[in-house]
């Protein structure tokens, strides 16, 4: 592997791995975010309501991991494909994965939109993020599924 | 003060323990309506009378026989129920009897009978609570209240009982700070100016919340607040519109029913798209209808909901219960000694007199029948009638002394007057 090639190659690992995880970690703020929610909303002031971060400081961090994450994971796909078009002579991916890989990048999209777009706060931003972050673990199943051994998505 | 000796002590009410906050807050007593509350009751047959109202309590601290001073208390709390239990207001009741009912206030003075054990707020009212029932009070009810205050003074400062932060106020600020994180840079309106509201409203300044307005029926108190705090004064209907805007709003006015409603504020929450707003509803009667808090993003807390958070905090001041528990029953010995001694001398004294007119009156009519006696004779035989009941009396006068210096004089007095038919007082 030519540097070059390595250099791309990195960052579209690194970039990747990075917009997952922050989507995961916007997901966790999302889900501790409704529980908290539930708790407060419900005046329960149990262990939730001790242990968990506030509210606020929870959907901070939805929207500084959304926010951050997306650019990340975008640009980690697009530099697969500019890598599989310049080094590899093209894709060599199922058509099924491009198509579900579109689905779940316009779900997570959404999800970034609403929030800074349409300033969505809260218990929707929250809702939002977790159906973004859902649509790419229902995908991934599915896919692993259907075609055991695929494990290049995203 | 021996017309106050014939009748005990009592404490007949209500607490957190004993009923809902919905049946407290029908049972709250304003300043305004102490003296006629009392009055009631002390034409029932009650020769004095403390209320302590607060929002944990509604007590009645009386000098009466049971009844039917207490049957008074107890209807003219049934009235303010709109459906009564079958047993009436009773039913949500207590009541505690002289050496108890001593006990209790110490124990509600110092703070081991509040929600939030140990909170010092319960001082002032107890305080407050004296000063506006003074005229109706009575010699022994007016020295409870004055040595209870020094009961909670000495539980706080020769325990541990009164340490950290465990009010509803600040138990308030630990709830906003669970939905907005750092509350600094954060605003809140202050419905109300009474002491609550100011003490709540301090804690939140301190926190580094800006307050923006303070509202109130009357301006001047709001002026007051404002000013020291920070914010404008504002009259109530001006406040509504800034529910769209606030961080944090502080409800504790002293209107008897909800005055921040759905129709009032739920068009402006809307204009918040979704931005949360905390409500800390420290009054009692509750400041803000409960359909207020069905808004989405409408976090609501009443005092039930606040004192709840306090209470975790107080399990530090769980260890220092014993040591309060020692200075309460040391001090509620000294009274009851003092109180048992009460009548005592008075009581000795006319006891005496009254067995000396019958001796005088049985030595006059044995002279007459003796009259062959020499003056020398009869001069002692009138000696012998005066040894005699100082004999007969001697060892009565000391047990009772000692009985009133052990506290257990109350009792023997009311036995005294029974058994020689002497009147009991009014």
């Amino acid at each position: 592997m030519t540097p070059g090639r390595n250099a791309w190659f990195v960052l579209h690992v690194v970039l990747s791995v990075l917009g997952v995880a922050l989507m995961a970690l916007a997901f966790i703020a999302a889900a501790l975010y409704l529980l908290q929610f539930r708790e407060l909303k419900a005046r329960r002031f149990g262990q939730i309501f001790q242990l968990f971060p506030p509210l606020e400081r929870l959907d901070q961090l939805n929207r500084f991991a959304l926010v951050a994450g997306f650019p990340a994971l975008t640009l980690g796909v697009l530099l697969a494909l500019g890598y599989g078009e310049r080094f590899s002579g093209g894709l060599h991916v199922a058509k099924a994965q491009i198509v579900w890989g579109i689905f779940t990048w316009v779900v997570l999209g959404w999800a970034v939109w609403v929030r800074v777009v349409w300033h969505w706060a809260g218990r929707r931003a929250a809702f939002a993020s977790i159906a973004g972050f859902s649509a790419v673990i229902l995908v991934y199943v599915a896919l692993k599924l259907a075609q055991p051994g695929v494990e290049r998505f995203l | 003060m021996t017309t106050h000796i014939g009748k005990g002590i009592k404490v007949i009410g209500v607490n957190h323990r004993t009923a809902p906050l919905e049946v407290r807050e029908r049972f709250a007593h304003g300043a305004h309506e102490v003296p006629a509350a009392l009055a009631r009751v002390i034409a029932a047959g009650a020769s004095g009378g403390v209320l302590l109202s607060t929002c944990n309590r509604t007590e009645f601290y009386l000098q009466a026989e049971d009844e039917p001073a207490l049957d008074a208390v107890w209807s003219l709390l049934g009235e303010r129920l709109p459906t009564a239990p079958t047993g009436g207001a009773r039913e949500y009741g207590y009541i505690a009897r002289d050496r108890e009912a001593v006990r209790h206030l110490y124990r509600v003075s110092s703070g081991l009978d509040s929600m939030i054990l140990g909170e010092s707020q319960i001082q002032g009212q107890v305080r407050e609570a004296w000063e506006a029932s003074r005229a109706q009070a009575g010699p022994v009810l007016h020295r409870l209240f004055q040595t209870a205050l020094h009961v909670g003074s000495r539980v706080r400062t020769e325990t541990g009982l009164g340490t950290g932060t465990a009010s509803a106020a600040s138990a308030g600020v630990a709830v906003a700070g669970k939905i907005f994180g750092d509350l600094a840079g954060r605003s809140a309106l202050i419905l109300g100016a009474g002491d609550m509201a100011e003490l709540a409203a301090t804690c939140l300044s301190n926190e580094g919340v800006k307050i923006t307005l303070v509202a109130n029926r009357t301006q001047e108190r709001a002026r007051a607040i404002a000013e020291r705090l920070g914010g404008h004064a504002v009259s109530l209907d001006e406040a509504w519109a800034h529910f769209a805007t606030t961080d944090i709003a502080l409800c504790s006015t002293a209107a008897p029913h909800a005055v921040v409603t759905w129709e009032r504020v739920g068009p402006v929450i809307a204009e918040r798209r979704g931005r949360p707003l905390c409500i800390l509803d420290l009054a009692v009667p509750r400041d803000v209808d409960p359909a207020v808090g069905q808004i989405e993003n409408v976090f609501l807390y009443d005092v039930d909901d606040l004192q709840t958070v306090a209470a975790q905090a107080t399990a530090r001041r769980r260890d220092e219960i014993p040591a309060a528990e020692r200075i309460v029953e040391e001090e509620t010995d000294l009274f009851w000694a003092w109180y048992g001694g009460l009548g005592v001398v008075p009581t000795i004294k006319e006891f005496r007199a009254r067995m000396d007119a019958v001796r005088v009156a049985e030595l006059d009519r044995a002279l007459q029948q003796l009259d062959h006696l020499s003056p020398e004779d009869r001069a002692r035989v009138e000696q012998f009638s005066q040894a005699l009941l100082n004999k007969f009396l001697h060892q009565p006068t000391v047990s009772l002394k000692e009985a009133a210096e052990e506290g257990h004089g109350y009792g023997l007095l009311e036995a005294l007057r029974r058994l020689f038919g002497m009147e009991p007082p009014a």
